[in-house]
């Protein structure tokens, strides 16, 4: 298993490399200026060149890229153009309230998204499952900073249950946590119905598999079959479903976060792209590399668990 | 919604008197030392109109500020529009929110009337606003300024809380004038040398002269005018210094967390007084539904709101909540490329002018929120713009006439219009404007289509000279920076000798530019202006549109401190007499 975790993270090295030289290449190749966002449109093009030569972005593209490269082996982000702070220390700034959402909305995504596909998977056809599909379909359907601001009016605005908008400090864990608790809902709700779909289509190919018919045709109980030998391997794709997940929210929760006014790094990246602040852009890029590493290799670990298959090959 | 805030302002003011009449009633000795140190302000309106120098704002100064009780004050919850900001660093402060958060943490030599930029100046760091001076025999002129005692720069983490002297605001103006050091420096190129005369007194000298209007806004508190702490900036290193700023200001840095917000806390030694509020705590909340929900839930007390008419009156019917708009001097206009076929024809570019109609933009927002204008100007009514009144009188008002567009373009041999394209910012306050121009536009014949791209691509691609139409949204403090950046030839987008944001190619007021730029007569100073503005028309090169206000929210018992009335640049007075009611 070890060998097979440090396999991943080496082929991971070069995709890294990759991105990091497409990100560089393709922000430079797009219109627009770091040295406009630090002086404003009133600045002069002398103003605007003396700042482009202070920032290094003057230099040759493979002079920047060297320069770039080196800094990250020898364990420096860099620092943003735009705001002169280093991206490490801007990126840990906001990186625990990014991964604090991400885990929260992929539990209760599990939580709500396993019983309710098994539930109506094991009631195919039946109301159960009509309600299980169509409550799915509704939470796919929803684009998430719609169902954030109706979330935001009934629970805050409406019955003050929550805050409405913020992160509460980490050294108060029942701020904090109130604070999480409509967002991680609003991507919960959506992650949980990708969860019931994939959860009920791969119980229903499973209950008619042979060795669940052997398992009832032993006179085993419907529920030691249902959830001794049909739900583990039923849960090898959910596993998949949630490394993909995990790492699409990582970086795309970012509507979520300027509705609910949450500092994350969907948004710092954003924020960095609007202001063509190639330093944060190149920060940002290689933690995200970093964590879609470590989720992928999570991911394996758990799928080898649940499936012994994977760690045989 | 204005009877909502007279109503308010005079609460406000019977508050304000009778705590003032408390406290002069408690007062001591020490109170009558400090009102010798009080100054009898001369004021000059920012943009030139002299305002009466008759002692009304000296009383104001004069006033007792109300007794705070410090164990009882309250930290302001306010929603910040924007995502982030840049720099902590009043001198590269470019962005709305930036200017917005670096005002209550600085000052400058004089400041102005806190709600109101068309009243003038009053003294801050400075005893007084100085007279203008008459120029050197050189040439050049010298303005010399005393400044106060009792200025206290506040604590940093590499300096105490110390006395502010002259050695301060010299450093302070050396490095606004230093481009590698502030962002405002082009603005400063008339400065030649900023000294210490002794420790109480700074001299500027200028290399030509400069009226009160011009030359108040480059010391005042905005931009490259607020004054930093010698003791705090090292000047080969002020990345230093951003990442904690120390200035003079009734409130000071606390912190900052990224993508989050800013804490300041309130300077109990800021030489008017400890300020009526604990603090500052500005969220980023770049989602204008959030702040409103937000406010709505009771978690800030003040947003910065959504342009719309309709948002305002809502805002404002409900109980408990006050929201208005106000003027921040920004002019919407519309650049048309004189150098580009076929706009380099006179009768095409007065065809467009004749075809865009002010009305239909004025009525995507509402009547509150965006005022038609008629020439450039920062503000409505600004001494050398033209009224609508004095636009017709001179024909130059094109008034929406589609007919004489078509006629136009016909006498142009363009009977049946033309194409061609332009590229948009995704930004409503822009990409609004291009499609109600487009249709204006369409109803005459010319397609104009509109590629709608990221607002950094905007910026850059038409400074490379992209579109033939440019319509720009300019927050400028005075007319002379939006006559010089869109009118004057130096400025000319790539072909200029100094680039800035001359879209039009225009270079036919030159003369009028610099001309007006010199004059100290304020009177003559807006008749030049008001030339260049005529000739600007004549050609059809630049067709004001225009003037946006900004607007804001807030819970009842939040209490500006003053009677918001015209403000800079997107911001909103937060200042020492801000606070609460209850």
């Amino acid at each position: 298993m070890l060998r097979y975790a440090l396999k991943r993270i080496l082929i991971a090295i070069p995709v890294l490399f990759v991105v990091l030289t497409i990100i560089f290449l393709a922000v430079r190749v797009a219109p627009g200026d770091p040295a406009y966002a630090v002086l404003g449109d009133r600045a002069s093009e002398a103003a605007l060149n003396s700042v482009r030569e202070r920032m290094g972005l003057n230099d040759s593209l493979p002079v920047q890229f060297w320069d770039y490269l080196s800094g990250i082996l020898r364990g420096d982000l860099g620092v943003s153009l735009v705001t002169g702070r280093s991206a490490a220390g801007t990126i840990m700034g906001v990186l625990p309230h990014t991964v604090q959402l991400t885990f929260a909305a992929i539990t209760l995504g599990l939580l709500l998204g396993i019983p309710t596909g098994v539930w109506a998977a094991v009631h195919r056809n039946r109301w159960p499952d009509y309600v299980g599909r169509v409550v799915s379909l509704a939470g796919l359907s929803f684009p998430a900073f719609y169902l954030a601001i109706l979330l935001m009016l009934f629970f805050a605005v409406k019955l003050g249950w929550f805050p409405t908008t913020g992160v509460g400090d980490f050294t108060d864990p029942a701020a904090n946590l109130r604070h999480l608790a409509l967002p991680a809902l609003s991507l919960g709700l959506i992650s949980g119905a990708y969860v019931t779909r994939v959860t009920r289509s791969v119980v229903l190919n499973i209950l008619t598999e042979d060795f669940v018919r052997t398992a009832r045709s032993k006179g085993l109980a419907e529920r030691i079959v249902l959830y001794r030998h049909a739900l583990r391997p039923g849960l090898v794709p959910v596993a998949s479903l949630v490394g993909i997940f995990t790492i699409t929210l990582l970086g795309s929760a970012v509507t979520t976060e300027i509705v609910f006014a949450r500092p994350g790094l969907g948004r710092l990246l954003v924020n960095a792209t609007m202001q063509r602040d190639y330093g944060l852009i190149q920060g940002v890029v290689v933690v995200f590399g970093a964590l879609v590493v470590i989720v992928n290799v999570l991911t394996d670990i758990i799928y080898g668990a649940l499936d012994p298959k994977v760690r045989s090959r | 919604m204005h009877a909502v805030l007279n109503a308010k302002s005079f609460r406000l003011f019977v508050m304000i008197a009778v705590l003032g009449l408390l406290a002069s009633a408690c007062s001591g000795p020490e109170d009558e030392g400090a009102e010798d140190d009080q100054p009898v302000a001369e004021e000059a309106t920012p943009d030139g109109e002299a305002a009466p120098a008759d002692g009304s704002q000296a009383e104001g100064e004069e006033e007792e500020a109300p007794e705070v009780d410090l164990a009882d004050r309250r930290v302001l919850r306010v929603g910040g529009f924007a995502a982030d900001i840049g720099l902590l660093d009043p001198q590269f402060a470019n962005a709305g929110m930036d200017r917005q958060i670096m005002k209550p943490m600085f000052e400058g030599l004089v400041r102005y009337i806190p709600g109101d930029i068309t009243a003038g100046f009053e003294p801050a760091i400075a005893t007084e606003v100085p007279e203008v001076p008459e120029p050197n025999e050189d040439g050049t002129q010298t303005w010399e300024f005393d400044i106060r005692e009792g200025v206290m720069c506040h604590p940093g983490p590499n300096n105490d809380q110390y006395e502010l002297t002259a050695e301060d605001v010299v450093l302070s103006y050396e490095k606004t004038i230093n481009p590698d050091t502030a962002a405002f420096a082009p603005d400063y190129e008339v400065v030649e040398s900023v000294e210490a005369v002794d420790d109480r007194t700074v001299a500027f000298t200028l290399s030509s002269p400069r009226s009160a209007s011009l030359f108040l806004p480059l010391v005042a508190d905005f931009a490259g005018g607020y004054v930093v702490c010698s003791q705090a900036v090292n000047m080969d290193n002020v990345e230093e210094f951003q990442s904690h700023p120390v200035g003079t200001g009734p409130f000071m840095f606390s912190e900052y967390n990224p993508g989050n917000n800013i804490v300041l806390e309130a300077n109990d030694d800021y030489w008017r007084g400890p300020p009526r509020l604990a603090g500052i705590d500005m969220s980023f909340m770049a989602d204008e539904s959030s702040r409103t929900l937000a406010l709505q839930a009771g978690e800030l007390d003040f947003i910065f709101g959504v342009l719309e008419d309709q948002w305002v009156e809502r805002i404002d019917a409900e109980d408990g909540l006050t929201a208005i708009a106000l003027p921040v001097g920004g002019l919407h206009f519309l650049n048309i490329n004189m150098a580009r076929e076929p706009f380099d024809d006179l009768r095409v570019r007065q065809a467009v002018a004749y075809a865009q109609n002010r009305a239909a933009h004025v009525a995507v927002s509402g009547e509150s929120v965006k005022i038609p204008a008629y020439s450039i100007e920062p503000l409505p009514d600004s001494r050398g713009g033209l009224t609508f009144e004095e636009a017709q009188e001179l024909g130059l008002d094109y008034s929406y006439d589609p007919e004489r567009a078509r006629e136009l373009l016909a006498e142009a041999g363009y009977p049946d219009g033309f194409s061609f394209e332009v590229v948009s910012s995704e930004l409503a306050i822009y990409s609004d404007h291009y499609v109600v121009l487009q249709a204006a536009l369409a109803e005459v014949g010319i397609d104009m289509q509109v590629e709608v791209v990221d607002h950094p691509t905007m910026h850059s691609l038409i400074r490379e000279d992209n579109n033939a139409l440019i319509e720009y949204l300019a927050p400028r403090p005075t007319m002379d920076q939006l006559l010089t950046q869109f009118a004057h030839s130096d400025s000319i987008v790539v072909e200029g000798s100094s680039p800035v944001s001359n879209f039009s190619h225009f270079a036919g007021a030159d003369d009028l530019i610099e001309e007006a730029r010199v004059e100290t007569d304020e009177e003559r100073q807006g008749e030049l202006w008001r030339e260049a503005n005529i000739k600007i028309l004549e050609e059809a090169a630049i067709i004001a549109n225009t003037h946006d206000n900004n607007t804001f929210a807030w819970q009842d018992d939040f209490d500006p401190g003053h009677e918001p009335i015209a403000t800079l640049e997107s911001s909103f007075v937060l200042n020492e007499n801000t606070g609460f009611t209850n």
